[in-house]
């Protein structure tokens, strides 16, 4: 390489002072970023009726479904938040998302996961539920310093859908996914749409 | 973890959520994460984007530092990934300007001031058409001073990777910059 180009680049591309503004946008951020929780839901005396009809009405369409000897739909997105609000502990801990796909493979579940790199997802690791008879995959991570869950299970019968907002059926598989933190839903999109 | 005393302490600091430490850490990296992202940018408004991007991850992964590397390396790594990440890429040109061959003309330190600026701005230009693979060892080689290893651990390449992509890019950039150099009569700005 010329001398003069070394000299021109060590010169022209030299470090520089960062702007004073920038402390200010990072706090803003900070700040608009994590705001306040919100607090839970305080049901009152007078919801109780409606809860305990509502509790009725799922427990007789169960017993309808399993009268016509039909299992009743698997609602992993409800499935995924119980798994986040009583957490048990991962099988596999592995921010390797090669390694926790493989492992999955191993129980047959297909879930390729990109490579987090420079995001704010940590993958945390994996474990096996079972449910009703059905084996899911919980796939735990992290976003920022919230907890997010990938939950995947063999599809039944029914038609391929397309790609809900927090729960999906894709090549004979679902999948739903949940984050801990209710005020930021689609954060755990960020496991696989980076650019979200 | 890989990390002298004081670093270390502050590190640690952040990790426990200490939010005078965040500021001092913001202190001690502000210059070189701008500095890499108004490089490898080309523009003062996209390198306080990615600077900010590259410090609200590091805060909010800090928790996430095992010590594995040196923390400067976790940080670059940071602010790599940002610049990588931002698919937009300015390709401007910066036009031979027929008025600068006039001000070529003019006498002492205007002249000197011109020729500066200008080479500047070529500079700046030759480096932004460079492929962002390219474009970041040259800003890590020549903001940062970093080393062929250093940068090597930065990308997660080889160093010979390194050696390889620092050469296409000198070759690239001395074939857009030899003209505006002999035009100069190889005078040095």
């Amino acid at each position: 390489m010329s001398d003069w180009l070394d000299l021109q680049l060590s010169h022209h591309l030299a470090p520089v002072e960062a702007p004073e503004a920038l402390w200010d946008r990072i706090q803003r951020s900070t700040v608009r970023g994590a705001g306040p929780r919100p607090e839970t839901l305080r049901v009152g005396f007078s919801a109780w009726p409606i809860a305990a009809i509502l509790t009725l009405m799922a427990a007789a369409g169960t017993l309808w479904l399993v009268a016509k000897g039909e299992e009743p739909a698997l609602d992993l997105r409800q499935l995924a938040l119980e798994q986040l609000r009583n957490p048990e502990a991962v099988e596999l801990h592995s921010s390797d998302p090669a390694r926790i796909s493989a492992w999955m493979r191993r129980a047959g579940l297909n879930v390729t996961l990109p490579s987090q790199r420079g995001t704010l997802v940590r993958l945390v690791g994996a474990r096996l539920i079972e449910k009703g008879g059905v084996r899911i995959g919980e796939i735990r991570y992290t976003v920022g310093r919230d907890t997010a869950a990938l939950l995947v299970a063999r599809a039944g019968s029914g038609p391929e859908g397309g790609h809900g907002h927090y729960a999906w059926r894709s090549q004979g598989q679902s999948f739903a996914v949940a984050s801990s933190d209710a005020e930021r839903p689609d954060e755990p999109c960020l496991l696989c749409h980076a650019n979200l | 973890m890989v990390l002298e005393g004081t670093e270390r302490e502050l590190v640690e600091a952040c990790q426990r959520g200490e939010r005078d430490a965040f500021r001092a850490l913001f202190e001690a990296y502000k210059d070189r994460v701008y500095s890499i992202a108004l490089r490898f940018s080309g523009e003062p408004a996209l390198a306080m984007d990615l600077a900010q991007d590259t410090f609200l991850k590091l805060f909010s992964c800090i928790r996430e530092f095992r010590g594995d590397s040196a923390f400067s390396t976790w940080v670059y790594r940071l602010v790599v990934n940002s610049c990588l990440d931002h698919k937009r890429r300015a390709w401007r040109l910066i036009p031979i300007a027929d008025e600068l061959f006039a001000v070529l003309r003019a006498p002492g330190d205007s002249l000197n001031a011109v020729l500066e600026t200008e080479m500047r701005e070529r500079v700046r230009a030759a480096v932004e058409k460079l492929s962002p693979d390219l474009r970041m060892v040259t800003v890590l080689r020549y903001t940062e001073g970093l080393s062929y290893d250093q940068i090597a651990e930065v990308l997660g390449c080889s160093k010979g990777t390194v050696a390889s992509r620092l050469n296409r890019a000198h070759k690239a950039l001395e074939r857009r910059l030899a003209h505006f150099v002999s035009t100069q009569g190889a005078r040095h700005v």
